[in-house]
């Protein structure tokens, strides 16, 4: 496969959820594409729906609530969302895998780590017994963590949250997948362990031409690693462009109170910018933007009809009725 | 999300089933001597072992048979509700009252006292309960009163631990600091902050145990140290029943039914009220989002 | 690890010591044992005699003491009724109450596990309600009444099964399921729960995201998580299970420890029911701490001190 091909295509994903307290669209419409090497970003708050869309992609949406109502996701021509989960079970671990959110939580407190490596390394080599050990410590050195001959028969909760995380990219390595979805994978660790962690994924990405999915709330660490972003906002991708644009030239209202809420180094600041307003209630959308009640540029047309997807140049799309005045 | 929004929620998953066998059992308790077309001790013994109304020899003006002595078994079941409501309420209460007091200081107070309180408790739950009940009672008598008194100081366990539990949950929360600082005194602060959190807990543990003591009292007068004759217990009917069990079955059959009928109701209903009490929802959506 | 099982072992004795108090306590509500050894028409002096003769006017905690020290050197006093020592009869019939026991428990998890896993992998389908269905109804049988309609159905009925007596496997089967029956529902319905909750955790997500299969994921990486809080449930129902026993060899005849100390306690035997009390309370204080020892090899997070 050549470079800039696609080989992940979302084409108008809506996952939702029927819950006892009403219907939450936590995806809704969402069409984007992966190309082989790219690390695309997907930025927004809790709520937003990111966490979900790799949750869909894998096919692990949590049932029985959740279910992937519409839509496609195409892996090199198939489509996932038709797959059985025995069919799915070949994708993951092999072909796509994912970092979860919290590292603490995310893996097995009963089996060693060792053991749990282990499994991930199975999925693409048939070892087994001392030959299984000397390749996780292998591993486990490459991810830098120390003294893996011993720590190997450790216990998460004997390691640290960088070492856990540590632990979760050396399973990554391990499956050498063609697609990495990175979810918040430095939200739970403090600001030195991050670099450290993105470092690594940086060299994956090197090594082995992954695609990675990164989510995150933190435009910084975007800014630092991603070559083309998503805006997500209550389920929808509201804007969606390669980097530099979005910084420079971005035309969502959402995405400028996202940059204006950044803090600057270096500069005087008068007071920390917010976005205004409450995070949207997904049980109770409105019928047009979502963003409106919080929208300082929001006109009549925002609040009853959900504004189109438009092209703004190469490889830039935003859903705003005011695009062209931002 | 509106507050009669999740009220509406728990509503329509409430039991109706249970609560209906459950009202049932409270109004044959109350109502019996309105409801039961004989007396529970009429003997006639020339109408003993007569079989329930749909089968051979069987009459409407008993019909669910009669016993070895002639009496009517509906009617005896009916008494029997009322006999196993007293026992089962006044002892649910005794030994919640004593379970919760000694949870409360347990686990308020911790250090020695809790030691010693849950040192206890693991001593009386090593023990067969039936067996020390059984001992005690044939120890002090068999009386109504002694019954009570048994099933109570065997039961206050489960309470304890329970209460203890929450106690130590909450016990750490700002609101109590706050009221020790502003001087409230101990007793005040146990009686007014902690123990409505603890209540909950309670009032789904209360229900449950209503159904196990139930059990329990008629085991023992299953066991011929429960209540005594004439008094129409459910348990003394099975032991009459399991003595003409060959050819009078339905002596043994009807009274199990009620128990279990009504146990299944309280089980039911305690399930509910813990299900819509627990603050750990269990979530409509699995997962995390 | 050596100084925890140094501990519990301790903490055992001393809940040991508390049971030894409270049998003692029992027994001496009774009243006056000489009520029962002596004829009525014996005089106020013979009675003295007696009295003193037996240790039976000496202060309360020396008479415990004394009962203390017999206890450790396996004198339990002699049964009133027969002729034997009332440890020796206890003794006698222990065997046949583990064997309903472990029989009653085999037969519980046999049935128990499988029932709460399926309907855990499968919440809310046609399996699970009927399973917890069953369950719940299990839950609130009375032991007494099943026994009889067992041996109603089976026996009188039937005549497939003998109603009673120990025996061979035919006679085993209808005690066992009677005993076990509550275990049955009640360790079904917590396996059901308990994996529920397993299975909404991350790291389950992290097995499947690996791609493993769904058997490995369920049976290797829930299974063991759940394990800890079943076995809980698992061996406090043993303890029901003690207590039940009671009911049930009463029913099926069944020559256990409890018949025994239920006719003792009707005879008014008190060193064989005391010896009964004893005898199972050890036991189960024995089992929790096997149980609890067992804990530390499922759980690497207990911490040991």
């Amino acid at each position: 496969m050549s470079e800039k091909e696609i080989i992940l295509e979302v084409r108008n994903l809506k996952t939702h959820f029927f819950t006892n307290m009403g219907l939450i669209k936590a995806v809704d419409g969402s069409s984007f594409s992966l190309r082989k090497g790219q690390t695309l970003g997907i930025v927004g708050e809790s709520g937003s729906g990111k966490s979900i869309t790799s949750l869909s992609i894998l096919g692990l949406v949590p049932k029985p609530a959740g279910k992937i109502v519409e839509g496609e996701i195409l892996y090199c021509g198939e489509d996932l969302v038709k797959k059985s989960q025995q069919e799915m079970r070949e994708f993951r671990g092999k072909k796509i895998f994912m970092i979860s959110q919290d590292p603490m939580t995310s893996l097995n407190p009963v089996f060693n780590i060792g053991n749990q490596l282990g499994e991930a390394v199975r999925r693409r080599q048939n070892l087994n017994g001392r030959n299984l050990k000397e390749k996780c410590i292998e591993i486990l050195k490459q991810v830098q963590i120390r003294s893996a001959e011993t720590r190997i028969n450790a216990f998460p909760h004997e390691l640290s949250g960088g070492m856990k995380q540590r632990l979760m990219i050396s399973m990554a390595l391990a499956c050498r997948p063609e697609i990495l979805i990175a979810d918040e994978p430095t939200t739970a660790l403090d600001v030195t362990i991050q670099a450290q962690i993105l470092q690594l994924m940086m060299e994956i990405r090197e090594k082995y031409k992954t695609s990675i999915i990164l989510i995150t709330h933190d435009l910084g660490v975007i800014a630092r690693f991603c070559d083309y972003v998503l805006v997500m906002y209550a389920g929808k991708i509201v804007e969606k462009a390669d980097i530099k644009t979005l910084f420079k030239r971005n035309r969502h209202p959402y995405t400028k109170g996202l940059l204006n809420s950044l803090p600057h180094l270096g500069e005087k600041q008068h007071r920390l910018m917010s976005i205004k307003g409450q995070p949207p209630d997904l049980l109770n959308l409105p019928a047009g933007c979502p963003f409106e009640p919080r929208c300082d540029y929001a006109v009549e047309k925002c609040s009853f009809e959900y504004p189109s997807d438009e092209s703004v140049g190469k490889g830039h799309q935003v859903s705003c009725w005011r695009w062209r005045e931002i | 999300m509106p507050k009669s929004n999740k009220i509406w929620v728990h509503l329509r998953n409430a039991p109706l089933g249970g609560l209906a066998i459950f009202f049932l059992f409270l109004i044959a308790a109350f109502f019996a001597e309105y409801l039961a077309p004989h007396s529970p001790t009429d003997q006639n013994i020339t109408n003993a072992l007569r079989a329930p109304c749909f089968f051979e020899g069987g009459t409407f003006e008993h019909l669910l048979g009669t016993d070895e002595l002639g009496r009517d078994i509906l009617s005896r079941m009916i008494f029997g509700a009322r006999i196993s409501l007293l026992v089962g309420f006044v002892a649910v209460v005794l030994s919640g009252f004593i379970g919760t007091c000694l949870g409360l200081v347990s686990g308020y107070f911790g250090g020695r006292i809790d030691s010693i309180i849950m040192r206890f408790v693991d001593i009386q739950l090593s023990m067969p309960y039936i067996l020390i009940a059984l001992a005690l009672i044939g120890a002090l008598g068999p009386s109504l009163r002694n019954i009570i008194i048994v099933i109570g100081i065997t039961s206050w366990v489960d309470y304890s631990r329970v209460v203890r539990g929450e106690v130590l949950s909450i016990k750490n929360k700002e609101f109590v600091d706050l009221a020790r600082i502003a001087g409230c005194s101990t007793f005040r602060i146990i009686l007014k902050h902690i123990l409505p959190g603890v209540a909950n807990s309670l009032i789904v543990l209360g229900t449950l145990m209503l159904g196990r003591i139930i059990i329990f009292e008629a085991a023992l007068s299953f066991l011929g140290l429960g209540v005594q004759p004439p008094t129409p217990s459910w348990g003394i009917m099975l032991a009459d029943g399991r003595q003409y069990l060959t050819f009078a079955w339905w002596l043994a059959t009807f009274p199990g039914i009620a128990i279990m009928m009504v146990v299944l109701g309280t089980n039911l209903v305690g399930d509910w009220l813990r299900d819509t009490l627990d603050p750990k929802q269990r979530a409509a959506v699995r997962g995390k989002r | 690890m050596q100084r925890y099982i140094i501990k519990r072992i301790f903490q055992s004795l001393i809940v040991i010591l508390g049971i030894t108090v409270i049998v003692f306590i029992i027994v001496h509500l009774t009243g006056d044992p000489l009520d029962l050894l002596l004829p009525p028409e014996a005089g106020l002096e013979e009675r003295e005699i007696f009295r003193h003769e037996l240790g039976l006017d000496k202060p309360l905690y020396v008479q415990y003491f004394e009962f203390l020290k017999n206890i450790s050197q396996g004198d339990f006093g002699q049964s009133f009724r027969h002729q034997t020592s009332a440890f020796s009869l206890v003794i006698g019939a222990l065997p046949a109450t583990i064997e309903l026991t472990a029989a009653a428990m085999i037969l519980s998890i046999i049935i128990a596990l499988p029932i709460g896993i399926l309907s855990a992998i499968r919440p809310r389908s046609f399996l699970d309600r009927l399973g917890m269905t069953f369950a719940l109804i299990g839950q609130s049988i009375p032991v007494y009444w099943a026994g009889l309609m067992l041996i109603l159905l089976f026996a009188v009925t039937l005549g497939w099964l003998p109603s009673g007596g120990r025996g061979g496997i035919s006679n085993i089967i209808l005690p066992a399921i009677t005993l076990g029956l509550f275990s049955t529902a009640a360790i079904a319905r917590f396996t059901r729960s308990s994996m529920l909750d397993v299975l909404d955790e991350d790291y389950i997500r992290t097995a499947r995201i690996k791609g493993l299969s769904e058997h490995i994921v369920i049976l290797k990486h829930a299974l063991k998580n759940a394990a800890i809080p079943i076995l809980t449930i698992t061996s406090l129902q043993f303890g029901r299970m003690l207590s039940g026993a009671v009911i049930t060899e009463t029913i099926f005849s069944w020559p256990g420890v409890g018949r025994i100390a239920v006719q003792a306690i009707y005879n008014r035997d008190f060193p064989v029911v005391q010896t009964a009390v004893l005898v199972t309370s050890v036991i189960f204080v024995i089992i929790n701490l096997l149980v609890d020892i067992m804990y530390m090899y499922l759980d690497p997070r207990i911490k040991y001190d």
